[in-house]
């Protein structure tokens, strides 16, 4: 007995080993002489990135008899060196709740009813051809990078119709305009390791510990290895970031702005900002008149005079953060010595100062010259898998091209048409409908959409106001929505077409992450019951419009628009799924989309050489020796191969066409809704570390589900008394838009000051977006989840 | 705690520990002798070790067994970890349950069925000797409990089987205020005067998320009684003087490997005075 192999403790622990690892889960159920070695071990392992956050990953997937049956960390990726959050380690799990959709299903009445996938393509097909210009495509950050650009293709190329957008409009528009505006270019000019080397971390709105853990944990393993790191939180509640922060700055909804300006005032009163940075690469910008996403110029001094009024005491007055930490702050970034980074995600782009805010933060480091040298970058954090990769470098936005376009500019639409090989002509120059527009013509009688089609997202769950965006959608005559989805959700419910998806290593597919890295995976297992991938839905649906003679499925010489070829040239039929994977779509798809990057030099290299590497960042450029080389810092001289050389920094994309960046000045403005006396309190939304977005996946996941069973209602202490609640209590959450009773939680695991409770959005049975607002940054069109004024009540009744 | 059948070799082998499990501590003076005379501290108890030394079998006496020696079966653990697993594999390797029964009831790959060794009794529940003489088996706990966690000892455990047991990992014992399981009992076997302590958890270092560089704070926050846990450095540890035992915390742990250690009272109070009749204190 004593040569049994296996570890007794684990044995001990035997059923409570939710998903069994290292060594109990390596032998158990085999004979120990089995698992030295002796048979060959079943399950063969391939590489993806993980289905969750923007973080972007690397696991390994190990699988046995058509099944996911093992999972763990990727130590040669760079992201996340062998390790991963608590959803990760479960992330396989995902493809197995019970209730996967299996089977295409039409409402006909009340009922949902099993139709063939031949008919549900041509209900769609036949509904697009009525109205062609009422279509809208709703994606998001979590379609694959060819997913998104065949939807993009359709739609665009195609119907010549921009009524697309992503969730992600939702998620990360503000970050994109903030780039735009300062850099001419969207997304970070550093990356990850950023953290390895920064002396200062601020986390602006941030709450890296729960959103982003394997980041997080990649600082704080850096301190308990004995290395210094100062971490500032700037917050609206304390979380479990703060726990590991030196200095904690609580401000009020919305003062981010007024911290920023706080600290580039001083910077400039106190002399401390980096003159020779400044005069070499930067220009600044401001608001005239009629406002505009790229602005006016405006002389330094100028900039100095707006600024000027917002002296520690004003900041605090409007932040209510105390005045001498706007000057530790200032301080800091005076230092040049030290290396700052800042990070930032949904508290500063869910803002309707969205643009604003992510404007000063960089403002703030080009200003203090904390940028271009590892350890120096303003770092904006994606909340999806492929926000960057899909939405942002695809551009299935409502005015965007691929590869950083956009469709009012002439230019870019002959480009796109050229690539595309579609009549010239056949792209529209005005923008279709963004987010919020969309899904209020959509719920609105007579309105531009009547047919709105959802691919891997879930709008009846994370929409803003859903009563007016979403639910009123309920009983319409004239309005058809389709979904595509993998699990009944919030969406579904509403659904006219529900069709069955394919999941994560079901499919094929490419994503980008938060830090420019592309990333390639391999189809592995195949989906359940009659699930099918979206790109090829998307394809399929093209190709039935083909057939009912559409002309804009026709190219130029009136082929197919998404004509594809084996090897040997002959045309293979992937619109019919028997044949979908005789060549690799997503290659096909991929390597035309990459002829787009080289505009904006978001350079990618081809298919073959991404399923080699554990993901490479953008611009990745081809070197004299064949060798495909990614870079880590954009714009530094040292590592980007487009700056000029000899340049220390050059902003090659400047909108003062000038190689400088530009430094904004925006006036602080206050939030569209403010507490008062009917609505006291201010309301703050948010996700939860164990579960990813509306939890449609990670509540199928049993450990997951347990670990955090429920929404809630986190409260502060003073204000739980003097309502007369207590923990677990019932409370109802109102605003001018809708109501929800959710269980309270006093001192849990993050404690909003007085004047402020925080639910998150994952659960489908207490739907906070009834309550929240749809006000929206006016670049972005990012809407504000971050601040609705509510009141409070104590409820009757028991939990749902 | 509940091993159950880990694999089906070693079930068989466990069904003999698991009666020797099932007798009181000391009844028969055999090797699983009460803490009181035992060379095993209460920490290796929780570690295992008194497991490890039930299931390591007849031959295997207490001498030969190293409770709390890790080191050994680390290494060999280590080595089977990566049999079949590529180089690039984190420390963490998960092995997820391949039936959908599996993946609802948290088994682990291989196993087949619960069961607790040695059992988590309701709240209140007597010494054990007492109470397998004061259980009648009837019940009248399982119904009153509103969680449904309190269930009847499956026929594997032999004598006691349909005795009241807990089993956490399908539902902890929620520490209801009334104990309405008590309340419920009308032999005796489940005391309303004695203290609530089913048992001890403690927190494996080596599997939970915490320790292991990750961000988890499940445990602490879901706790129901207050100071059990503690936390420092974001790691958190189990006050075992405080911690009742109910296995909220096992319930509740995401980690890949559930690391929440469990062991039941060994020597439970004996009933008061008033019920005494003619009970054997052993500790």
């Amino acid at each position: 007995m004593n040569s049994m192999s296996v570890d007794r403790r684990d044995f001990l622990k035997g059923a409570a080993m939710a998903a069994a690892t290292a060594v109990a889960g390596g032998t158990v159920g085999l004979p120990a002489t089995e698992a030295f070695g002796q048979e060959v071990d079943p399950v063969s392992w391939q590489k993806a990135p993980c289905r969750f956050c923007g973080t972007g990953c690397h696991v390994l997937v190990g699988v046995e008899k058509d099944r996911v049956v093992a999972i763990a960390g990727d130590q040669s990726a760079d992201v996340n060196k062998g390790l991963l959050c608590v959803k990760g380690y479960h992330v396989g799990l995902i493809l197995y709740g019970e209730d996967r959709l299996r089977q295409p299903m039409l409402r006909r009445g009340e009922k949902m009813v099993p139709i063939s996938w031949d008919e549900a393509i041509d209900v769609i097909a036949r509904r697009i051809g009525a109205a062609p210009e009422k279509f809208a495509f709703y994606g998001s950050g979590q379609w694959t990078i060819p997913e998104g650009y065949a939807a993009q293709k359709f739609m665009k190329g195609g119907l010549g119709n921009n009524h697309i957008d992503p969730n992600a409009r939702l998620c990360m528009a503000s970050a994109v305009t903030g780039f735009l505006a300062t850099y001419g270019v969207d997304e970070p000019a550093g990356c990850y390791e950023d953290l390895d080397s920064c002396d200062v971390l601020i986390m602006w709105g941030n709450n890296p510990a729960e959103m982003h853990p394997v980041l997080f944990s990649r600082v704080i393993d850096r301190r308990s290895r004995g290395e210094e790191i100062q971490l500032i939180d700037i917050s609206t509640r304390r979380t479990r970031t703060t726990d590991h922060c030196q200095e904690f700055l609580e401000m009020q909804p919305h003062g981010d702005v007024a911290i920023a300006l706080g600290i580039a005032h001083l910077l400039i009163e106190n002399e401390t900002y980096a003159r020779d940075f400044v005069e070499s690469y930067c220009a600044f910008r401001a608001q005239g008149k009629e406002p505009a996403l790229l602005g006016e110029e405006i002389s330094f001094e100028q900039y100095k005079a707006a600024i000027a009024r917002y002296t520690p005491e004003y900041v605090s007055r409007l932040s209510g953060v105390p005045a001498e930490k706007i000057r530790m702050l200032a301080e800091l970034f005076g230092r040049r010595d030290l290396k700052i980074t800042s990070l930032w995600c949904m508290g500063m782009n869910q803002h309707t100062m969205g643009t604003a805010i992510n404007c000063l933060v960089h403002g703030v480091h080009l200003l203090s010259g904390h940028f271009g040298r590892p350890g120096d970058a303003p770092t904006s954090l994606t909340g999806q898998p492929s926000a960057c990769g899909t939405v942002r470098e695809v551009g299935t936005l409502a005015h965007a091209l691929p590869g950083g376009r956009v469709v009012a500019n002439e230019e870019h639409r002959k480009q796109a048409e050229e690539i595309w090989n579609v009549p010239e002509g056949r792209i529209n120059p005005k923008p279709g409908h963004h987010t919020v527009s969309m899904w209020d013509q959509f719920c609105t009688p007579g309105g531009d959409v009547d047919t709105i089609w959802v691919q891997v997202t879930n709008p009846g769950q994370t929409l803003p106001n859903l009563n007016a965006l979403f639910e009123r959608k309920a009983g319409m005559e004239d309005k058809f929505l389709i979904v595509s989805e993998v699990y009944p959700t919030a969406t579904t419910s509403l659904a006219d077409l529900v069709l069955p998806a394919a999941l994560w290593v079901e499919k094929n597919g490419i994503y980008g992450n938060s830090e420019r890295r592309t990333q390639q995976w391999f189809k592995m297992v195949d989906p359940p019951g009659q699930a099918r991938d979206d790109c090829w839905m998307t394809i399929a649906v093209a190709h039935r419009l083909f057939e009912l003679g559409h002309e804009g499925m026709k190219d130029r010489d009136g082929r197919f628009l998404f004509e594809m070829k084996d090897t040997n040239g002959r045309p293979v039929p992937i619109w019919d799924w028997q044949h979908y994977y005789d060549i690799n779509v997503d290659k096909q798809l991929f390597e035309e989309y990459r002829r787009f990057t080289r505009l904006k030099h978001k350079d990618l290299a081809p298919y073959d050489e991404y399923v080699r590497a554990r993901g490479m960042r953008w611009p990745v450029t081809e070197q004299a020796d064949g060798s495909w080389r990614e870079t880590r810092f954009r714009f530094a001289g040292f590592d980007d191969p487009y700056v000029e050389a000899g340049r220390e920094i050059q902003f090659y994309h400047s909108t003062s066409k000038n190689d400088r960046a530009q430094i904004w000045f925006y006036d602080y403005e206050p939030p569209s809704e403010l507490p008062d006396q009917e609505f006291p309190f201010w309301l703050t939304t948010g996700r939860v570390l164990e579960h990813w977005h509306t939890g449609t996946m990670t509540r199928r996941v049993p450990q997951l589900d347990r670990a955090m069973p429920g929404s809630y209602v986190e409260m502060n202490p003073a204000d739980a008394k003097e309502l007369g609640v207590r923990n677990g209590d019932l409370v109802a959450v109102e605003s001018r838009r809708g109501r929800v009773d959710l269980p309270a939680w006093i001192n849990g695991r993050a404690r909003p000051p007085r004047g402020t409770v925080f639910v998150p959005f994952f659960d489908e049975s207490m739907l906070i977006n009834r309550v929240t607002s749809e006000a929206h940054d006016p670049f972005s069109k990012q809407p504000d989840y971050k601040k609705s004024a509510v009141k409070l009540s104590k409820a009757q009744g028991n939990l749902p | 705690m509940i091993g159950g059948d880990a694999e089906p070799s070693a079930a068989a082998r466990g069904s003999s520990a698991i009666d020797a499990t099932c007798r009181e501590p000391g009844e028969d003076g055999d090797e699983v002798a009460a803490p009181s005379g035992s060379a095993w501290t209460r920490r290796d108890m929780l570690r295992g070790a008194f497991l490890r030394h039930l299931l390591s079998g007849a031959g295997a006496g207490r001498g030969t067994t190293n409770p709390g020696s890790g080191a050994v079966h680390g290494e060999i653990g280590a080595e089977v970890t990566r049999v079949g697993v590529p180089p690039e594999a984190g420390a963490v390797v998960v092995r997820y349950p391949k039936t959908a029964e599996d993946v609802r009831r948290l088994r682990p790959p291989g196993s087949r069925g619960g069961g607790v060794i040695p059992v988590l009794r309701p709240p209140g529940a007597v010494v054990e000797s007492r109470f397998l003489e004061l259980c009648t088996r009837c019940g009248d706990c399982a119904g009153a409990c509103p969680y449904s966690s309190i269930k009847d000892a499956p026929g594997r455990l032999r004598a006691i089987v349909g005795t009241p047991v807990i089993d956490p990992i399908s539902q902890p014992c929620w520490l209801c205020t009334d104990a309405p399981c008590v309340a419920a009992c009308k032999t005796g076997a489940l005391d309303a005067k004695l203290e609530v302590r089913l048992g001890t958890a403690a927190i494996d270092t080596q599997t939970c998320l915490a320790h292991q560089k990750g961000v988890c704070s499940t445990c602490v926050e879901r706790c129901p009684v207050e100071g059990a846990i503690l936390v420092e450095s974001g790691r958190p540890t189990v006050d075992q003087e405080r911690c009742s035992g109910c296995g909220v915390c096992q319930y509740v742990c995401p980690a890949p490997e559930n690391a929440v250690l469990l062991m039941p009272m060994f020597a439970r109070p004996a009933p008061r005075e008033g019920n005494r009749r003619t009970c054997e204190v052993t500790s």
